[in-house]
């Protein structure tokens, strides 16, 4: 034991060198850890003969298959869209009221339309068109813009106040209290009346005081009941439903400065089919026409 | 002893903070800036710091 | 930790005394604490930011873009960079048996230009100056003052050896150069830019397209590799040894680990960019030799464990020791799953994952930080003439809270990454995709904060270590029974 090339503890030898206390043991390479790197080094070998590996200056070794990922991401995009083709021309071909009226067709529109919907509309809509504050419910049948087949559709295609877009859905609803049309008692009384018209008017004076200046101001577009028109997107006011919200203080932001929601136009960006099944999914969900 | 090491740093680094003036008084942005007032101060600071430790030794030893 | 002490005392027998320059490793041990802490609370905070996004406060210096290499450079260039030169300052004088090559004023310099390096780059990130590079986002004058900085370094560490006592290098010191040296090489390589002017900080790479790319992922892996692989072992190699008082396990599988490693690692980079418009040869060699280099990854845990052998008894009593080896343990672990995701089946499911974020962290806080806690616990007594830590109880409190905060950080990420992974991949019978990207998104939210959870736990260990590093320089010793039995860890 007076060997100083062997350690104390275990009796195995040691290399003999000691670096501020420490020494090092001379034990051989573990044989599972060896034979574990030649497997690995072996199984690469077999890899490089199978798959495209090593360069030459111009060229490189292709492998036994010639295999290639961008051929394999073509035949992979390709079998994909071919396993849908007929399904798309038929979609295409049809009006969204037959392919509504078609169960096979409407099975497939509604897939279609989930997925597209969730991708590119559930942002501001909300996955199942749970609408967000600013943004519509399209899960009721309270529609701004109209909830037919057609009415969806040209939504859609178009938008509402999109920019470069001609067919784009558009009204502008006059800034009254900043552009000064009423004063601040006016705006007041109106917001009253409004608020009357759902049974929520907290100063039955002013409310009173308000129809008038409704009469004068707001029925051309929301109606003389306030139930609405969709020609002009005017929504209607008779109901809970509010975009901007229904706090007296919210309407009364909403009179005094206009906020004017603004959703994108989709033809161009979207084909014609995704757009007929959107169409199709958006007037299922629970409020279509 | 101020040593002949200390020299050659002192001006290396007299080196480094005249860059760095350079830089922050040429400076085209707030990187820039913030980079050439690092350099000139670390460089003074690195000299100061030679300077306090070489006659903090020969205190040391008298 | 009266152990340590008593080693480092009873040291080479035939010694004449040699004086070492411990102010540096001083500063260095304290710059590792503290830039741990700020890395883990930027980590928390970047955390928190993905689970709740109204963290990001609205403002541009705040926002998880700025904020996430601020994190990651912290955690590795300033806790870990700050950990591998001092504990290799350290290493190469006490292995070398001489004082550090360069003087003082040189080491001090090192110390001083590293810090300054750091808070440039930190600065410049907040601020929206990037070179756009992951992990290599500093722009071009910082990384020419990095380059200036490293010479310097590259220079104290091989004068150190050259003017070395011993007739052999250590292993840690061979693990350390190839650090310094390869991590020059991939620094210089991967920032070949031109500056727009030389007064501005903007510059573009020389580079473009998927060669760029490659050139990126090349450093990217390397610094994985190199910086927090191929230093940290040399940490290991020394402190492990060194805290369990017995020979290193193999010193042929130290040669071979140390030449297989070095080898096959500067090829795996190409694994990053699978299925991209990499040509499919460079991903089958990234693949390859990913997967060669498990065992000489492997060599350093078996080495790193199998030093216990005739000690394993000490893991019960020296939670210092625990860090050490569960590091160990961790970094096995990462390496397996590494060359696991190199392939290229198994990483078209986790690449662009969350289970990418689990691995890395799995290998950044179980072994990085890990080994590092370890080495910091071992020299504080030993620099500052402590007879030992002021508590080995906090070192156990610190020891679980970060193990917990571990599990559930790489447990939550696992299960996010490969939900994530098959919810992009999954779809319905008639060919449409079934999820979209934010019902993923939405899916991934309470993992996020299981995630920040663990994150917390963590920087709350790392606030453990600082009160007792804290008390331990002061000079206190905390009266408490010693851990797993009536005696106190005294090693013979």
């Amino acid at each position: 034991m007076t060997d100083i090339n062997r350690d104390e503890v275990t009796g195995k030898p040691t290399t003999g060198h000691e670096w501020d206390g420490i020494r090092e043991l001379n034990t051989p390479l573990p044989r599972w850890w060896l034979l574990v790197l030649y497997a690995c080094i072996v199984w690469s070998i077999g890899y490089w003969v199978v798959y495209p590996a090593w360069p030459s200056l111009t060229n490189y070794t292709k492998g036994m298959f010639g295999y290639n990922s961008r051929a394999e991401l073509a035949e992979n995009l390709a079998a994909a869209e071919a396993a849908q083709s007929q399904w798309l021309s038929r979609i295409d071909q049809n009006s969204v009221e037959a392919i509504e009226g078609d169960p096979e067709l409407l099975n497939f529109a509604m897939a279609g339309g989930r997925a597209a919907f969730n991708e590119n509309c559930a942002p501001c809509h909300a996955t199942g068109g749970a609408g967000r504050p600013g943004f519509p419910v399209l899960a009721d049948d309270e529609w701004i813009w109209g909830g037919t087949l057609a009415d969806i559709q040209q939504t859609i295609q178009h938008g509402i106040r999109a920019a470069d877009d001609a067919e784009t859905r558009i009204t502008d609803m006059p800034r009254f209290g900043i552009d000064g049309l009423l004063d601040r008692t006016q705006v007041n009384d109106v917001t009253e009346f409004v608020l009357s018209l759902s049974g929520r008017a907290t100063d039955q004076a002013a409310a009173e005081a308000g129809q008038q200046i409704f009469a004068d101001n707001c029925a051309a577009c929301h109606g003389p009941a306030g139930q609405g028109l969709r020609e002009f997107g005017a929504p209607n006011l008779t109901d809970e439903i509010w975009l901007y919200g229904g706090e007296k203080k919210e309407v009364i932001a909403q009179i005094h400065n206009p906020k004017m929601g603004v959703m994108p136009h989709w033809i161009g960006r979207l084909d014609s089919a995704r757009i007929k099944m959107l169409t199709v999914y958006v007037h299922s969900l629970g409020g279509g026409e | 002893m101020f040593g002949i090491g200390n020299w050659i740093a002192t001006i290396l680094l007299a080196a480094i903070s005249l860059i760095g003036l350079v830089l922050w008084s040429h400076a085209h942005d707030i990187g820039m800036e913030i980079f050439g007032a690092g350099l000139l101060f670390f460089g003074i600071l690195m000299i100061f710091r030679l300077i306090t430790n070489a006659y903090g030794n020969e205190e040391k030893l008298s | 930790m009266s152990s340590a002490v008593a080693a480092a005392g009873t040291g080479p027998v035939h010694a004449k005394h040699e004086t070492y320059n411990e102010q540096i490793v001083k500063l260095f041990t304290l710059a590792t604490v503290f830039w741990g802490v700020v890395a883990f609370l930027v980590g928390v905070v970047i955390a928190l930011q993905l689970a709740f996004p109204f963290l990001n406060l609205g403002l541009e210096w705040t926002s998880f873009g700025r904020l996430r290499p601020v994190h990651t450079s912290a955690a590795i260039f300033a806790f870990g960079g700050n950990a591998l030169l001092g504990t290799s300052l350290y290493v190469v004088q006490r292995t070398c048996r001489a004082r550090l090559w360069g003087g003082d004023a040189l080491a001090e310099f090192l110390f001083w230009g590293y810090q300054l390096f750091i808070v440039m780059a930190a600065l410049g990130y907040v601020l929206g100056i990037t070179g756009g590079r992951e992990y290599a986002e500093p722009e071009w004058y910082v990384d020419l003052w990095l380059t200036l900085v490293w010479v310097v370094y590259l220079l104290i560490f091989l004068g150190t050896l050259m003017k070395r006592k011993e007739p052999h290098i250590y292993v840690a010191n061979w693990f350390y150069l190839a650090f310094i040296v390869t991590i020059a090489i991939l620094h210089i390589g991967n920032n070949l830019a031109i500056p727009v002017s030389f007064f501005g900080a903007k510059s573009y790479s020389l580079f473009s397209g998927v060669q760029d790319a490659m050139l990126q992922w090349w450093y990217g892996h390397n610094a994985v590799g190199f910086f927090l692989t191929a230093g940290f072992l040399g940490i290991m190699y020394y402190f492990v040894p060194k805290q369990a008082n017995r020979p290193v396990y193999s010193y042929r599988l130290s040669i071979v680990h140390f030449w297989s490693l070095i080898f096959l690692y500067i090829w795996a980079g190409p694994h990053h960019l699978h299925y991209t418009s990499l040509p499919d040869w460079t991903q089958t060699l990234g693949m390859t030799f990913s997967v060669m280099l498990w065992m000489p990854s492997w060599g350093g845990m078996i080495n790193g464990l199998m030093t216990l052998s005739g000690a394993w008894d000490k893991l019960r009593t020296d939670p210092v020791l625990r860090f050490l080896v569960t590091s160990v343990g961790f970094y096995g672990m990462s390496t397996f799953e590494g060359p696991v995701m190199s392939i290229k089946a198994v990483n078209s499911l986790s690449h662009y994952t969350d289970w990418t974020i689990g691995h890395v962290h799995s290998g950044a806080l179980g072994w990085v930080a890990f080994v590092s806690f370890g080495a910091v616990y071992f020299l504080v007594p030993v620099l500052w003439k402590r007879s030992g830590l002021y508590s080995q109880r906090l070192v156990e409190w610190h020891f679980w809270t970060a193990t917990f905060g571990i599990v559930l950080y790489i447990t939550s990420m696992w299960i996010s990454g490969i939900m994530q992974g098959l919810m992009w991949r999954a779809y319905d019978t008639l060919g449409f995709l079934q999820f979209s990207f934010v019902e993923t998104v939405d899916a991934m939210h309470p993992y996020y904060v299981i995630r920040a959870l663990g994150g917390v736990l963590f920087l709350l260990g790392s606030l453990i270590m600082v009160y007792n590093v804290a008390r331990t320089i002061r000079g206190d010793r905390r009266q408490e029974t010693a851990i797993g039995g009536a005696t106190a860890p005294v090693r013979a």
